[in-house]
């Protein structure tokens, strides 16, 4: 193997090369089929029909609410009027789009893999961006690894030729912090709306707080996990310098069968403890391998998610 | 304790280097391969919970390292074959001479009811019953004697390898001399001493002045050729229960007649060496075809000479004996004998002369092409298409004539040249008479051409005789040269005649056909003496430019162009060929009395009939004795290398190991019993193998 910090940039270079030919107009043309998929499983379902807790000026009746001084006239139920003798005004629910927000995890880690997570995590986000764009709803697609910079959502699927334009920009790699990367979305105060949380989560910091940032904040959230099959049943044997591709520290090991049920049972609560995790705070929760295809993955969250509603 | 195998340095030795070698795989071992992960804190907690110290790690493969510098030893003695210093006493010698001859083909030894076995298998079987019964002190050598003796075996104390080597050995078709095979056994010897055990059907006739011990004394013989006293010199001879009729070919010769070279003159004799008459046909076969069969009757013990004039259009002729009335022959290889025919001569001549029906009439007694024309219709082109055959011509007649320039002809003859190609030496003008044709050892175109009665009336030339040059004729012994012969150092033949035939009578004598026939005959390169064919056993040298040689068995020997020396043991057609085509064949034959006189005759050597060697069958008892030990440690390797293995790598460690121990003793037995490697030679190989194998599988983490 090469030196660690070449072996790393080889690596993200290896990921934005497959990234960046993933852009291609294959690519779209696989959006475009997804998108029909989901017009079928979602039928009826279309255009922003979000009912959000905001009254406004809707067609349909939400409530009455006592008249106070300065509301319109217009809305004034004069039948009410009769029968109470009391002014209320009608109050209406007010019909608006919510932004989808698809942030994937683009550190170390994610460059890892065959196939690389950081690719399978690029392509599914923009499957799920493409879908959301395509039924007329606001969305946009943030690569991240710590703080990062908030691309604001758009609306129509040309948008996507511009996120894809902002991806090449950016600069990949870094180490994973989710609850650094939650509280730089956060704090620019983005439109709540959904976030599509895509990562591996293989960091020592934890995700719950990062999570738990973006609910106390009303985003609705959606977390999808992906690991490289090297990563779920690993092949390795023998006596081996792990290297950590995020941090950098070197662990001597001698793998042997034993050991390697053990990495296994380890990984399987780990996976367990983000899954647990989510259901108890009703978070829909996805895991998929890197090699899994991706109209399989999509077709699940269509079908189980409900995200899209 | 000493070491009866490998010396103590050589040891020292041998362990060095392989110790440095298994150093150098476990330094190779200790580098780790670094793997690039994701999931490091995964792996971190999992360590804090299963995996072993650094400590503990290093000194595994330690262990590792020091249990293979173990098995190294442990080989390494073996190799150095340990044992008490009183059972180091001088081994016991034996010489087998093993008789390969002929004779021992017959198959007249009875095994069972109906069934028999040859004289060889069943010395064979004595001789292996003898290796078998070897002491284990004692070392073998075994030597096959025919004509010439040929060791097979070294001095050899393991029994299974002496085994092995005569399991190699084959009966040939070649005649019986135990007098070489005596010296080879006195040289071999020189001073040390051994017995001498023959094992055979009878002794030839020269082994009577070999003077050798008798009831321990060295027995009285006049001159001796041979010294043999103080070596125990006994026999195993191999007897058939019943006496046989024997029929055989004793000699065989062919010659084609001058005149008709198709036809041949076929002398055999055939004899019967049995003590009944029996009746007998003679077939002749050329190549491969019948072609005449003659009946005849033997007296007991008769030869007789047959004479047959044969068809001889072929290129190899076989005759064979068939016997009528003997219910039983037992031996084959006497009933056929092979010869060679000429090659059949090819002559396109072109005769440039004016009218001459006297050379012409000569010429037509010629089979070939014959193409007449005059010296004025000759040009330099007039030899590249003789007659209809289209081909170039290769003997070209100039008479009373002699173009510009001399034609690249293989074959040539000029009669009454002027000057050239033949410097004069003298012109000569008298009557003159040629008296020297080559005197006792005439050239071939000078045999039975006699010119006494030659007249020559005209004038002469004489030539200059140059450094190559022959003499064919001349006036007396002395010199005068008018019939030369002159080799050119591109190959081509010339021979020039000194006088016109226009002014003698040659052409009228019946020599000047002779001549001529000679002449084109030795120019094609046929021969007409008998044929005769090479004896089995005795070294042919012939110079030919072929890469390879085919035995009759069909065996195939690689050669160099040019001296080629070989001794054939087989009797039959051997070919010379070079790039797949045919160049030359040799015919072998037996042809000998002596051993086609197969009643087995008692051994006599020196004074006396041999005193008879008696096997001890101890075989199984005495293998058992001599491996066991060495068997025990190889399995205490194995054991022990299975279970460690075994308790540091797991169950795949541990399934390697019980598959490569099993393979490694396999292997090991199989070299012993099949390749008759010594028990150490096949030990460390089959070590070493193990060794090699546990490095590949751990470097390819199969076992880890």
């Amino acid at each position: 193997m090469a030196k660690p910090n070449a072996y790393i940039k080889g690596s993200i270079e290896r990921a934005r090369k497959e990234i960046e030919d993933s852009m291609g107009e294959d690519f779209l043309s696989e959006l475009e089929r997804l998108f029909l998929i989901s017009r079928q499983v979602m039928s009826g379902k279309i255009r922003a029909e979000r009912k959000t807790r905001k009254r406004g000026s809707g067609i349909e009746f939400a409530e009455h609410r006592e008249y106070v001084p300065g509301d319109d006239f217009r809305s004034i139920d004069w039948n009410l009027y009769g029968r109470l003798e009391k002014l209320f005004v009608r109050l209406y629910e007010e019909e608006e789009d919510l932004p989808v927000y698809t942030m994937f995890d683009v550190s170390n880690s994610m460059a890892e893999g065959n196939p690389v997570k950081m690719t399978h995590a690029f392509r599914l986000a923009s499957a799920l961006t493409y879908v959301v764009l395509a039924h007329l709803d606001r969305a946009t697609m943030i690569p991240f690894s710590g703080p990062m910079e908030l691309n604001p959502p758009g609306r129509g699927k040309g948008r996507m030729f511009k996120l894809f334009h902002i991806l090449k920009q950016t600069e990949l790699g870094g180490v994973t912090d989710l609850a650094a990367a939650s509280r730089s979305f956060v704090f620019r105060r983005p439109r709540r709306g959904t976030v599509i949380l895509i990562s591996d989560f293989l960091t020592t910091a934890g995700y719950e707080e990062a999570i738990n940032l973006l609910r106390y904040h009303k985003y609705k959230v959606i977390v999808i996990q992906t690991m490289s099959p090297q990563e779920i049943n690993p092949k390795l044997v023998g006596d081996l310098e792990l290297y950590d591709v995020e941090t950098g520290e070197m662990k001597s090991v001698t793998v042997t069968s034993g050991l390697l049920k053990a990495y296994k049972q380890e990984l399987d609560s780990f996976i367990n403890g983000i899954r647990t995790f989510c259901q108890d705070r009703s978070i829909p929760y996805f895991f998929t391998p890197s090699d899994e295809p991706l109209e399989d993955i999509m077709l699940g969250l269509f079908r189980k998610g409900g995200f899209l509603k | 304790m000493i070491f009866s195998g490998l010396q103590f340095a050589a040891l020292l030795k041998i362990f060095g280097g392989f110790a440095a070698l298994i150093g150098l795989l476990y330094l190779l071992k200790m580098r780790e391969r670094l793997v690039p992960v994701s999931a490091h804190f995964l792996w971190e907690k999992v360590l804090k919970a299963g995996q072993r110290s650094l400590i503990a790690r290093v000194l595994r493969r330690f262990f590792s390292f020091l249990l293979q510098i173990l098995i190294l030893v442990i080989i390494v003695l073996i190799m150095g074959d340990p044992v008490p210093k009183k059972s180091t006493v001088k081994a016991e010698k034996k010489l087998i001479l093993f008789d390969v001859s002929a004779s021992m083909n017959a198959k007249d030894i009875k095994k069972g009811e109906d069934d028999f076995i040859s004289r060889f298998d069943a010395g064979k079987e004595k001789l292996k019953e003898l290796i078998k019964s070897k002491g284990e002190n004692e070392e073998f050598m075994v030597v096959t004697f025919s004509r010439t003796p040929v060791p097979r075996t070294p001095w050899e104390k393991n029994p299974l390898k002496l085994l092995s080597l005569v399991d190699k050995i084959r009966p040939t078709d070649t005649p019986s001399d135990l007098f070489p095979a005596m010296k080879y056994t006195s040289e071999i010897l020189h001073n040390d001493k051994a017995s001498v055990i023959i094992i055979s059907d009878g002794a030839s006739s020269q082994s009577a002045k070999i003077k050798r011990d008798v009831d321990g004394k060295p027995c009285k013989i006049e001159n001796p050729l041979l010294d043999l006293s103080g070596t125990d010199i006994r026999a195993i001879n191999i007897k058939p229960e019943k006496e046989y009729s024997n029929l055989a070919l004793t000699s065989l010769a062919a010659r084609p007649l001058v005149a008709d070279p198709d036809t041949g003159e076929l002398l055999a004799t055939v004899l019967n060496s049995g003590k009944t008459p029996a009746k007998a046909r003679m077939d002749i076969y050329v190549d491969g075809n019948w072609r005449e069969s003659r009946t005849l009757s033997l007296s007991a013990g008769e030869e007789k000479l047959q004479l047959l004039r044969v068809p001889l259009v072929g290129s190899t002729l076989e005759a064979r004996i068939k016997p009528l009335d003997i219910p039983y022959e037992p031996l084959d290889s006497d009933n056929r004998a092979f010869a060679v025919l000429p090659r059949k001569p090819e002559p396109k001549i072109l005769f440039v002369s004016r009218e001459n029906l006297f050379i012409e009439a000569a010429l037509l007694l010629i089979p070939g092409v014959l193409e007449k024309i005059s010296p004025e219709e000759y040009s330099d082109s007039s030899v590249n298409t003789c007659g209809t055959s289209g081909e170039k011509c290769n003997v070209v007649i100039f008479n009373d004539f002699v173009p510009d320039r001399i034609p690249d002809v293989k074959n040539q003859i000029y009669i009454n040249p002027s000057g050239k190609p033949f410097e004069v030496d003298s012109t000569l003008k008298e009557n003159i008479m040629i008296t020297w044709t080559g005197g006792a050892n005439p050239h071939p175109a000078m045999k039975n051409v006699t010119m006494k009665d030659v007249n020559l009336w005209g004038i002469s030339t004489a030539f200059k005789r140059q450094a190559n040059d022959i003499p064919l004729m001349q006036v007396d012994a002395r010199g005068t040269i008018l019939g030369i012969l002159r080799n050119l150092s591109n190959g081509n033949r010339l021979i020039g005649i000194g006088f016109s035939l226009k002014d003698s009578d040659f052409v009228l004598q019946l020599s000047f056909p002779i001549f001529m026939l000679n002449t084109i005959n030795w120019f094609m390169g046929t021969s007409h003496s008998f044929l005769t064919t090479y004896e089995s056993g005795k070294t042919i040298e012939v110079h030919e430019d072929a890469d390879l040689l085919k035995w009759p068995d069909g065996r195939i020997t690689r050669v160099k162009p040019g001296r080629i020396v070989f001794k054939p043991s087989s009797a039959g057609i051997y070919t010379f060929s070079k790039n797949n085509k045919k160049v030359r064949e040799i015919a072998v034959s037996l042809l000998n009395e002596d051993e086609s006189e197969i009643v087995a005759k008692p051994m006599k050597i020196g004074c006396g009939e041999l005193e008879n060697f008696k096997i001890e069958k101890k075989f199984i008892k005495a293998v058992k004795k001599s491996i066991p030990w060495k068997l025990l440690i190889m399995l205490w390797i194995a054991g022990f290398g299975l279970i460690v293995m075994g308790y540091m790598r797991g169950a795949w460690g541990a399934f390697t190991a019980f598959f490569g121990v099993t393979l490694v003793s396999i292997g090991c037995g199989a070299l012993v019993r099949y390749a008759g490697y010594p028990f150490w030679i096949a030990l460390s190989i089959a070590a070493l193998t193990a060794l090699v194998l546990e490095w590949i599988t751990y470097q390819r983490r199969m076992t880890v």
